[in-house]
């Protein structure tokens, strides 16, 4: 597999002393780990020896992959939780350099395609801005949702076309609504010469419904929370993988799969050494390649990923408004984040406009938690539509290896 | 004007444009985005590459280490490539 023994051989000195200082400080890595670390790194089939680490690892075990559990009220660290679109939000440790850093890096892949970015004025669909310093429109009142529903959107219409945003950053679902709608009402915001679009897998008709509503480029941006950016598309239309700061495999029935082939990312970070994540199963399915020769963009790393199936949200239509899927993943990380390990899994299912059915594996400290007060979130963002809780033991992942949290009405 | 009498004015020329104020003291209220746009423009400005170490607002805040710390890259090397240190 000459895709993974060359991101070996070109890591071996920064692999080396991540699975070392691993090794010594992090009680996990200390048990699995042999002393000669070297050995992994003779070739890849030595390398895939170290187990695949999945979430639910982590969570069991969380206090056995950080030095100690006093790192969360260190200085210098900042602490992240995973979205809760796979069950319960893993906490994730890093230096607040590492995250300094890893913004800079995404700042000048932006620069790529223009390099007067940070000064121009972005009309942002996500809730929480970046940076209050940017020239930055947001949308809609609410801190939790973005309201979809046609008569918001008139109204951000009126907000956009005052505002006349340069390029815009969002996710894929509620990008494609608002060009749909200008689409459909003829509107021209011509403004808009970029959109960056992440958070859910970009799929081939929301990037073409874009394009054409705005007459815009699309940037497709792929991350997780656990990492932050892994591969960004350039100006060339190429995904470059931040190969810099990954390892980056690609495992398919626990086996590496050849380049150009379908299966679940295992990443590496060779940046995050406060909470080391090593052979890390991210649980979405992607391609990677290598390319011949160096893409006219001038960018050095020739590994393309692309995501080809991961997160897609839904639109939950309410008698009131039209909000995305994620809201779920927002009201459920927050509940499991206050009750930790409460609630393992869940999955809501919209039965009509006004009735939902939320599906609940339970944790092992479910009896400590006030369920009413999720029950309570979910009625005020539903517009007091009937839920009714079914508690299971398991529900079933699909093919792309993610739970959906959503299934829309249509389904 | 030498060098390191260049490198702190162009700071301080950044930092008066983004607050019109000229006080070094004023970085503390930058957030990490103003941070990361000072850092690039100095790059830019320099055609240097900050290592990962220097990403701090004390380096910032410290006109004369950075000031130092520029010199040697642009002294060196590896400046003219463009490759971290």
């Amino acid at each position: 597999m000459r895709i993974y023994e060359k991101q070996l051989e070109e890591k071996k000195p920064i692999l080396f002393k991540l699975l070392s200082d691993s090794q010594k400080e992090i009680p996990f890595y200390n048990k699995v780990l042999k002393d000669d670390i070297m050995h992994y790194l003779n070739n890849y089939d030595a390398w895939t020896e170290i187990p695949i680490v999945k979430k639910e690892t982590i969570q069991n075990e969380w206090t056995s992959f950080v030095p100690n559990v006093d790192i969360l009220t260190a200085p210098g660290i900042k602490v992240a939780y995973t979205s809760g679109s796979t069950g319960e939000p893993l906490k994730i440790v890093r230096s607040i350099k590492q995250e300094i850093y890893h913004t800079k890096k995404l700042w000048e892949a932006r620069r790529q395609w223009n390099k007067d970015i940070m000064n121009m004025r972005l009309l942002y669909l996500y809730r929480n801005v970046e940076s209050e310093k940017l020239k930055v429109l947001r949308l809609g009142e609410h801190k939790d949702y973005l309201d979809l529903s046609e008569g918001s959107m008139a109204s951000y219409i009126k907000e956009i076309i005052n505002f006349r945003p340069e390029w815009m950053i969002g996710p894929p679902i509620a990008a494609t609504r608002l060009a749909n709608y200008c689409k459909e009402k003829k509107l021209c915001i011509n403004s808009i010469k970029l959109v960056e679009l992440f958070g859910e897998m970009l799929l081939p008709y929301q990037r073409q419904a874009i394009e054409e509503a705005f007459e815009c480029r699309i940037i497709n941006h792929y991350g997780a929370r656990e990492f932050g950016v892994i591969s960004y598309e350039c100006p060339d239309n190429n995904m470059h993988a931040w190969t810099d700061d990954y390892f980056i495999e690609v495992i398919k029935d626990g086996k590496p799969v050849p380049a150009g082939s379908t299966g679940e990312i295992v990443i590496t970070s060779l940046r995050n050494r406060t909470m080391p994540l090593i052979r890390y199963a991210l649980g979405d399915l992607v391609e990677l390649t290598l390319l011949k020769d160096e893409c006219g963009c001038g960018q050095h790393s020739k590994y393309i990923l692309k995501p080809v199936g991961g997160r897609i949200s839904n639109l939950v239509i309410t008698p009131k408004k039209v909000i995305s899927s994620s809201i779920f993943d927002t009201l459920f990380s927050r509940f499991i984040v206050k009750y930790t390990n409460s609630i393992k899994e869940f999955q809501v299912v919209q039965k009509s406009p006004n009735s939902f059915d939320v599906h609940i594996v339970e944790g092992n400290k479910y009896a400590y938690c006030n369920i009413n007060e999720l029950l309570e979130q979910l009625r005020i963002h539903l517009d007091y539509a009937d839920i009714n809780i079914i508690k299971t033991n398991h529900i079933r992942n699909e093919k792309s290896g993610k739970t959906p949290t959503f299934i829309p009405l249509s389904q | 004007m030498t060098l390191l009498e260049d490198i702190h004015k162009s700071i301080c020329d950044i930092l008066q444009e983004r607050h019109n104020n000229n006080e070094v003291k004023s970085i503390d209220e930058f957030d990490s985005f103003e941070f990361i746009q000072i850092v690039l423009e100095i790059e830019d400005m320099y055609d240097i590459e900050f290592d990962e170490n220097k990403l701090t607002l004390d380096v910032l805040k410290d006109l004369d280490a950075l000031s130092l710390y520029i010199q040697q890259k642009i002294d060196s090397h590896d400046v003219l490539d463009g490759e971290e240190l």
